[in-house]
């Protein structure tokens, strides 16, 4: 069972877009899909997407907020009815500093983003 | 400047939170060196240590229908083969010294340990992926564009 001291729980219904591509960075800006889908988009320019889908498990937020960004750069909404953890920067630090679960899972989620992305540049050169 | 303060002047750059958040044993226990030239990580093979760089720059390299392609250049603060750590891959890229450098290496079993007594080192392994996230993301725009 998830047992993140620091983390608040809130459901979202499908459709429910959670931030758009320039959105200030602030308050709860980690999130953790415990159940549901959610479509993380990347702005390509001229039209074009990178889109990440995600599933149960998956991280959303972390990267432009432990990057140090005031804004978004990616837009996020809910594919089916999610439930998600959300952390501030500080809270989420916290719960990784006592859970290393949570730790190896960031990891894990992010070195798995790095490599999509890298497989996609690869697939363009 | 004393012997000490040379030693950790560039940790204390990297946002560990200064001397009181390092411990002297883990830099003797953990660290290690690599020559200019020399290989950290070779593409293919089946090694999972993560490696911190502390001290200069390291050339990432991929070999693409024979070509050696470089995909990036890290310094200190930033990791490198933290894919086949968590993913149970081989090496996707090689890893080369581009000058003396300096690293503190996680393996499998130590990076529980180091975990438990530093959890600061877990914060800086993240920001360094977030931010290597950022700039491949960037360098899929121009790709793209």
């Amino acid at each position: 069972m998830d047992n993140y001291t620091k983390a608040k729980v809130f459901k979202f219904k499908k459709d429910h877009i959670l931030y758009k591509y320039g959105n200030k960075i602030k308050g709860e800006s980690i999130f953790y899909l415990k159940s549901g889908k959610v479509q993380t988009k990347y702005n390509l320019g001229r039209g074009k997407k990178f889109v990440l889908t995600s599933d149960q498990g998956s991280l959303f937020g972390i990267f432009e907020t432990l990057s140090g960004l005031d804004k978004r750069i990616t837009e996020v909404k809910f594919l089916a009815d999610s439930i998600v953890f959300l952390w501030t920067k500080e809270d989420f630090l916290m719960d990784i500093s006592i859970n290393q679960d949570l730790g190896m899972k960031s990891i894990s989620f992010l070195s798995s983003v790095l490599r999509n992305i890298n497989q996609k540049i690869q697939e363009t050169s | 400047m004393g012997d000490y303060m040379k030693k950790y002047e560039n940790i204390m750059k990297l946002g560990f939170g200064g001397l009181e958040a390092i411990d002297d044993e883990i830099i003797d226990t953990y660290g290690k060196s690599f020559k200019k030239g020399e290989f950290i990580i070779r593409e293919g093979e089946e090694t999972k240590d993560i490696y911190l760089i502390l001290r200069g720059t390291v050339i990432v390299t991929k070999e693409i229908n024979t070509i050696k392609k470089v995909l990036a250049i890290l310094g200190p603060g930033e990791i490198v083969g933290e894919m086949s750590f968590f993913e149970s891959s081989t090496r996707s890229a090689s890893c080369i010294a581009d000058e003396d450098v300096v690293t503190i290496v996680f393996t499998s079993e130590t990076f529980s340990d180091i975990y438990k007594t530093h959890p600061r080192w877990l914060y800086q392994i993240l920001e360094s992926l977030s931010t290597r996230i950022i700039k491949t993301l960037n360098l899929l725009k121009i790709r793209m564009n």
